[in-house]
């Protein structure tokens, strides 16, 4: 809507809304959505015209970093780093009933979470592992590319061990 | 109830393995819809306990694509 609307030029699903189209028991309470705002200056960056746009059209409320969308709370975020600028360069097409969106591929939603390095990623990547879902080439490759992989081989070990 | 019974623990273990396989196999193939309403299914029993800042989101649980 907001895409079509030309509020944003694009957009795509990253967090574990993502994951969960890769991997079962995935628990979420929020949406992580990038958009990409093509007409905005890389260093200020503005979500109002966003938010704006739903509250006016669709009731939207602000609730703390969310906006609630028809009771789904959606976090709007940008992408922040090379990682995520490639995470959403690369996200794939998915069909959500007859729509179609665009979610991170499984690879990148890993790497983010190593990045990240937060204590609730720790159990999805050990089930990640344990699940062997992911094509581990690929994703050593990408670890390396945004040297991450030191801090992968550390985690790995860690969880492999429990 | 259905009772199962092991003649050994690596019998156990096998057979847990291949329940966690299959469930996992059926799951990818589910719609990524299907999956969502998974999360939504979390949601509501965690909202039953009160863990939950937000509603559960409002999808539909009784369709299946």
């Amino acid at each position: 809507m907001v895409v079509r609307e030309e509020i944003v030029d694009d957009y795509a699903i990253g967090g574990a809304t993502a994951l969960a189209y890769y991997s079962d028991n995935i628990f979420t309470e929020d949406i992580d959505v990038f958009v990409y705002l093509r007409s905005q200056s890389p260093v200020l960056i503005d979500l109002g015209p966003i938010y704006e746009y739903l509250v006016r059209t669709q009731n939207a409320r602000v609730q703390g970093q969310y906006l609630v969308v028809e009771e789904f709370p959606v976090q709007f975020l940008v992408p922040y780093d090379d990682l995520s600028r490639e995470a959403f360069a690369r996200a794939v097409p998915v069909m959500y009933g007859d729509a179609k969106t665009k979610i991170f591929e499984l690879e990148y939603l890993m790497a983010i979470m190593i990045q990240l390095g937060k204590q609730k990623y720790r159990e999805r990547i050990r089930k990640l592992i344990e699940e062997r879902a992911y094509d581990e080439q690929k994703l050593e490759q990408l670890l390396k590319t945004h040297r991450l992989h030191e801090k992968w081989l550390v985690l790995k070990k860690s969880v492999e061990g429990e | 109830m259905t009772k199962y019974q092991f003649d050994s623990y690596d019998e156990f273990i096998k057979a847990v393995a291949e329940s966690k396989a299959e469930y996992r196999a059926q799951y990818r193939n589910l719609s990524y819809k299907e999956k969502i309403r998974q999360i939504v299914r979390l949601q509501q029993k965690a909202y039953l306990l009160g863990r939950m800042k937000f509603k559960p989101w409002p999808i539909d649980d009784n369709r299946h694509d």
